[in-house]
């Protein structure tokens, strides 16, 4: 109950705000501003409270209210579950709750909803609509993260959409309505792709199919536990996007049949839903909208845009895609690193060729969260060797990445958006010697950037390192030019730094506006370059919360793909990657005395688990045996992922 | 059985009809007192509006307090009542639209109160013409026999074509009734024809016993010799629907009398109406499939008669119907068992199959199988035409009430999409039939409201404008905010996007083909709501984004009346969008009845 409590008050605390400030009058703009902040500021403190012991009274009922719903760290499964009947007709659920995935976004959301308020006082046209909108975007995003219910996701994914159009339309630059048609219509197309997968989702679940241990397991409500223990000639559909994830990874799972020219359901429904969330990424071919819809949104906005809606596209791959649809992610593993690599390459190449700040900035974004789909898509997972800590730490690194990217990409909007309110334009040519004039600014500009690029010490360094580190397992290709597009990146933002804020002096127009940063400019920049510092050097404070989670998400897809195996040796797609042959040349290099010992093992390591596991596809005799001395090896290896994780990043940052 | 003897049955089922008929019975009397008042106190201008509106309530509450019993009937076993000699058939799904024309005219009524569209000496009169008009929508709604079909499109129609040229002075509006009123006629023509040709295949006009003789024609040799005659027969009788509910290709009308007829009559034309050409198509539909379930499933009297009387109602109603079906359902009485019945009807819920496979299997299956498949197929390729070409022939308007015209036509094509599916798996899923009906049902429910709300809109504004094109609306949030943001929830309710009303109606719809598997329609629905974003996204940002002109600048804010109007039917989107639970129990309970 409690927990119930704080988390619906987390989500519609802004929805109440917004009725509040309905009724306040539209002259009183300064009041609106700071209820504005104050409401979002509540919010984020409660939200912080998720994960901070309270220095209350501990008798004080509120405070005891809020302690109990506390996050428990190192924990995988979902807390603070909210799960209340919202259409019996349609199985649907009010569905709520948190785990490691969801609970750094949603801090990440309500911290910069704080900041892009604070931002909020550069607004200074139709205050009062501006606020209601912001906030009712704020509980659309925080909606998104936590709902757990398919349907209910959707309607929130669907409500952010309406308050973002009218704040591009209209508090937006001079093609305000170009760009928030644009984005509008990007991102309903991919809903409408989400929405057939929904229903064939929907349609094709049936909750009966898991053993009533499963059902308690995949947190379905008692009543519908109840119901399905009936005998009942009638399927009992499900939007429970853990029961769906248990469906999916299921042996029989219903979405293995035939769909449409000769792909399956879950092949369909997993591409309508990457393409869906892909948009929102955004990835390279459908990341036009991005460029237009940053260059014209109001710096606040743009923070928002940034910071947290881009995050959605790779929250939902990773909640909702890859754990119901493991067969088809397996099979289309290939596709998603390729667009998270053409995506990092080419926002890097667009980024360079900019001489818009705000539009270099934007495609700084497409090239940094290509980093993300990459490290949820380099399937390191190899039938055979079943060594999943590469791709956990791809994962690791893609949501870290993504909260990275959240504090340095909307710090970035904001160092830009501080910039643009003092000389009215954003032409990188036409800036210089900034350095001179706003010191301050400048170096609060400078961590940020750095951020961006990826120095050690700093955020952005950890997520990209790890996908860097763990793509290298799937395909040396992948990550060698990974790799180097951190050079691409180091080259675009230093060359950044020195046209816009080094050289002697500035000569663009309004040089007279270039005044030093007001104390509230200041708390923003210096609000997100802190966390940016602390993240870098102690990335376990995020890590504690996130990898459990991460690792139950791969453990249980690599828990089918070996349970797939056993019932079916050539069950699983071979000819997945991309270049197969690569890595398995880097495989058995990889481990040369493995390769040397392969035939004086190959009696002894005959033990029934081994012999099940290395039962694989595509293999020729010699390949199997490198594979199973592989598995060997590894399997001495500590367990502890986490560590890895951390050894990983200590040594990359040591070296 | 003599003559006397025959007269006094049909007497006494007159009047058990017509106490099944009351609600309409109370609309009768309205449009008489409302023709009467006109006669005897003509300088009470205000007079008819309340007077048409308490009829009308009146027929709400008396439909309402119907529901009860006809909710209890399936559990007798019994589904519905017939009435008038088995002319037309009384159940939940038909009561279901009864009520909703009666609530809407009800509000219908005091919207056309505020604009007061018709000179106040012609008050009256409309009113007549509307609630006569709606009177054939409710013989429409229990029609079970296709002379009622016929009688009911008539009685609709007529009035409707009045409607349509009432403001005289104005020539487009003359245009748009002798439009409407010829294209009326022709269609009503093919149609006869088409009902002449069924008639002759079928040897009745009464839906039921058509369907059982479509189901007792085992022989596939005899079925291709007249399959040719029956095909054309559907497609004629599919033509005067089709035309009704404005669906591509025998929409053109639609446009013309819309722009050229007053908002409020577009309003009507667009929402009720069509909603009545819907439920008709879906009893024809029934009735042919042959999944009446009342015939030969004769309901315990003792039971029956202690519901009836509980709920006050005639104790002995009956399906009177035509000799063929009561062989039938004495025969099934006959073997002792009241639930035996031939096999052409065995209702399949138990054996409820949730795959496709009957679809798949090669053989081409029992002719009703065949006319479900074939009235399916029809039906999804006027529902794909209509959704697509609606949505872009809408983009390029600029006249407001053209451009919902348009709208009209692929919400046409929306609403037709569940029945699509209802008719596909009418006879192998029955459960998921009723459910795909239950879904159009919730559609229609939610489309009179936010299709009221459009035109309401258009009328507001022109009375504040002079005028019906859109650019002229340009920055209209400045002077009406609280309007303004009404109206762009009745928009994005259009659109379909949650968490508002519209979003709910297209995901049962899209539910129930996903139910039938008919993948293509279901992508030509989603792709087309992409599509119908971008102009119904003009008017909002026309409205909202755009600089104010001086014109609209210096304009005083729009009346309180208007504002509420459209901020309380704004309001029940959004509520209806998050707590539809109810509508949908409910439109459940009323397609239950098939």
């Amino acid at each position: 109950m409690a927990t119930a409590i704080v988390l619906n008050l987390i989500i519609f605390l802004p929805t109440l705000a917004a009725l509040i400030l309905l009724f306040v009058p539209a002259w009183a703009t300064e009041a609106i501003r700071r209820l504005t902040l104050g409401a979002t500021l509540l919010v984020f403190l409660i939200s912080l409270r998720l994960i901070v012991p309270g220095f209350g009274d501990p008798h004080n009922p509120l405070e005891q209210i809020i302690s109990q719903a506390r996050f428990v760290a190192g924990e995988g499964g979902y807390q603070n579950i909210i799960q209340i009947p919202w259409i019996p007709s349609f199985d649907i659920f009010y569905f709520l709750g948190l785990d490691g995935l969801s609970l750094p976004l949603v801090l990440l959301t309500t911290f910069l909803s704080v900041l892009a308020a604070a931002a909020s006082w550069s607004i200074t046209k139709h205050v009062k609509a501006y606020s209601i909108l912001f906030l009712l975007l704020e509980t659309g995003m925080l909606g998104v993260f936590t709902a757990l219910d398919f349907f209910l996701f959707y309607v929130f994914w669907e409500v952010m959409l309406l308050p973002m159009y009218f704040l591009i339309g209209i508090w937006g630059g001079p093609r305000r309505e170009y760009a928030a048609i644009k984005f509008f219509l990007f991102t309903l197309v991919g809903s409408v792709l989400m929405l057939i997968a929904l229903l064939v989702m929907y349609y094709n679940s049936d909750v009966r199919r898991l053993s009533e241990q499963q059902r308690r397991e995949a947190l379905l409500h008692e009543s519908v536990i109840t119901k399905s223990l009936a005998p009942s000639e009638k399927p009992l559909h499900t939007f429970n996007l853990v029961a769906l994830a248990k469906l999916g990874q299921a042996e029989d799972s219903p979405f293995t049949q035939q769909g449409l020219f000769g792909k399956s359901l879950a092949w369909w429904c997993f591409l309508l839903l990457l393409i869906g969330f892909l948009i929102k990424v955004p990835s390279v071919p459908v990341h036009t909208w991005l460029p237009d819809a940053h260059v014209e949104a109001p710096t606040p906005i743009s923070m928002i845009l940034a910071g947290v809606l881009l995050k959605m596209g790779g929250y939902g791959i990773l909640r909702i895609c890859y754990p119901i649809f493991p067969s088809a992610a397996y099979e289309l593993a290939w596709l998603v690193s390729l667009l998270g690599l053409v995506s990092m390459v080419y926002g890097a190449f667009a980024a360079m060729a900019q001489k818009d700040f705000k539009r270099l900035v934007a495609y700084s974004s497409v090239s940094h969260m290509g980093y993300v789909v990459l490290g949820i898509g380099a399937w390191s997972l190899v039938p055979g060797i079943w060594d999943s800590q590469y791709w956990k730490m791809g994962m690791n690194g893609a949501m870290f990445q993504m909260i990275a990217h959240g504090l340095s990409s909307a710090g970035m909007f904001f160092m830009v958006g501080v910039l643009y309110d003092r000389v009215h334009h954003r032409e990188i040519d036409r800036f210089g010697g900034i350095y001179g004039k706003m010191p301050a600014y400048s170096a609060l500009a400078f961590g940020l950037f750095f951020a961006a690029l990826g120095l050690p010490g700093l955020c952005g360094f950890i997520g990209e390192v790890l996908v860097v580190l763990a793509s290298f397992r799937y395909s040396v290709t992948i990550a060698i030019i990974a790799a180097s597009v951190m050079i691409l990146t180091a080259g675009y933002i230093l060359w950044t730094i020195q046209r816009v804020y080094l050289g002697p002096e500035y000569r663009g127009p309004h040089a007279e506006g270039l005044t030093p940063l007001t104390p509230r400019e200041f708390s923003i920049g210096a609000a997100l370059l802190i966390p940016a510092v602390v993240l870098g050097v102690y990335p376990q404070a995020l890590f504690q919360y996130m990898a459990p989670s991460v690792e139950r998400t791969v453990d249980e897809i690599a828990g089918w793909m070996r349970r797939g195996e056993i019932a079916s040796p050539n069950g699983l797609p071979t000819a997945a990657h991309p270049n197969d042959a690569i890595r398995e040349g880097f495989v058995q290099n990889w481990q040369p005395e493995a390769k040397a010992n392969a035939n004086t093992n190959a009696n002894t390591a005959g033990s029934t688990e081994e012999r099940v596991d290395t039962n694989t596809e595509p293999n020729t005799e010699a390949n199997r045996k490198t594979n199973m001395n592989a598995k060997a090896e590894l399997s001495t290896q500590p367990k502890a992922e986490v560590n890895l994780v951390a050894h990983a990043v200590a040594s990359a940052e040591g070296g | 059985m003599n003559l006397l003897h025959w007269i006094g049955q049909l007497e006494g089922d007159a009047y058990r009809s017509l106490r099944l008929f009351a609600p309409e019975g109370l609309v009768c009397a309205t449009m008489l007192l409302l023709l009467l008042s006109r006669m005897l106190l003509p300088s009470r201008r205000r007079l008819p509006y309340w007077l048409a509106f308490v009829g009308v309530f009146a027929a709400l509450a008396a439909a309402v307090m119907q529901w009860p019993f006809f909710a209890l009937l399936p559990q007798l076993p019994h589904t519905a009542v017939g009435g008038f000699t088995g002319l037309l058939r009384f159940d939940t799904l038909g009561l279901f639209f009864r009520i909703l024309f009666f609530g809407f005219s009800a509000v219908f009524i005091l919207f056309l109160g505020m604009t007061r569209l018709p000179p106040d000496e012609d008050v009256g009169e409309f009113l007549v013409l509307y609630l006569a008009s709606i009177l054939g929508l409710c013989v429409m709604a229990s029609a079970d026999h296709l002379l009622m079909v016929l009688l009911g499109m008539e009685m609709a129609g007529v009035p409707s074509y009045i409607l349509a040229g009432f403001i005289k002075s104005r020539r487009a509006s003359g245009e748009a009734a002798v439009k409407f009123a010829l294209f009326g006629a022709a269609s009503a023509g093919v149609m006869l024809y088409g009902m002449t040709l069924l008639a002759g295949s079928l040897g009745s006009l009464h839906l039921p016993t058509m369907g059982m003789r479509l189901a007792a024609w085992t022989d596939p040799s005899a079925f291709a010799a007249r399959a040719p005659v029956l095909v054309l027969g559907l497609l004629m009788l599919l033509v005067g629907l089709a035309f009704k509910l404005s669906a591509v290709p025998f929409h053109f009308w639609v446009p013309d009398v819309f722009e050229g007829s007053a908002a409020e009559v577009g309003a009507y034309l667009s929402t009720v109406s069509k909603a009545g050409a819907l439920i008709l198509l879906i009893r024809v539909a029934s009735g042919l499939l042959g999944a009446d379930a009342t015939i030969p499933r004769l309901p315990d009297p003792a039971q029956f008669a202690a519901a009836a009387s509980r709920f006050d109602m005639p104790a002995d109603s009956r399906p009177v119907i035509r000799e063929g079906v009561i062989q039938a359902g004495a025969a099934a009485d006959r073997n002792g068992d009241p639930n035996v019945r031939p096999v052409a009807f065995a209702r399949q819920d138990s054996t409820a199959e949730h795959s496709t496979a009957e679809h798949s299997t090669s053989e081409l299956g029992s002719p009703a199988q065949l006319v479900s498949r074939f009235l399916a197929a029809v039906i999804a390729v006027l529902a794909a035409v209509s959704c697509t070409f609606g949505n872009l022939a809408a983009y390029g308007q600029r006249n407001f009430k053209r451009l919902l015209a348009y709208s009209t036509i692929a919400h046409a094509g929306y609403m037709l999409m569940p029945v699509a599916a209802a008719v596909a798996m009418w006879r192998t899923q029955p459960e998921l039939a009723r459910w795909a009906l239950a879904a159009s049902a919730l559609y229609v429910a939610i489309y009179l409201i936010m299709n009221l709300g459009a035109f309401a809109t258009t009328a507001f504004l022109r009375d504040a404008f002079q005028s019906e094109t859109i650019d002229d609306f340009a920055g209209w949030i400045r002077v009406s905010p609280s309007l303004t943001v009404a109206v762009a929830v009745i928009m994005f309710s259009l659109i379909g996007l949650p968490p508002l009303a519209g979003f709910v109606a297209k995901f049962a719809a899209f539910a129930s083909l996903t139910y039938s598997g008919l993948w293509a329609l279901l992508v030509i629905g989603a792709v087309n709501t992409a599509i119908s974003l971008f102009y119904y996204l003009r008017v909002v940002k026309v409205m909202v984004l755009d600089a104010p002109s001086e014109a609209v600048a210096a304009m005083p804010p729009m009346g309180k009346g208007a504002v509420t109007f459209l901020a309380v039917l704004a309001a029940s989107l959004l509520v209806l969008g998050v707590l539809w639970q109810p509508l949908f129990t409910w439109a459940k309970a009323a397609a239950g009845a098939l």
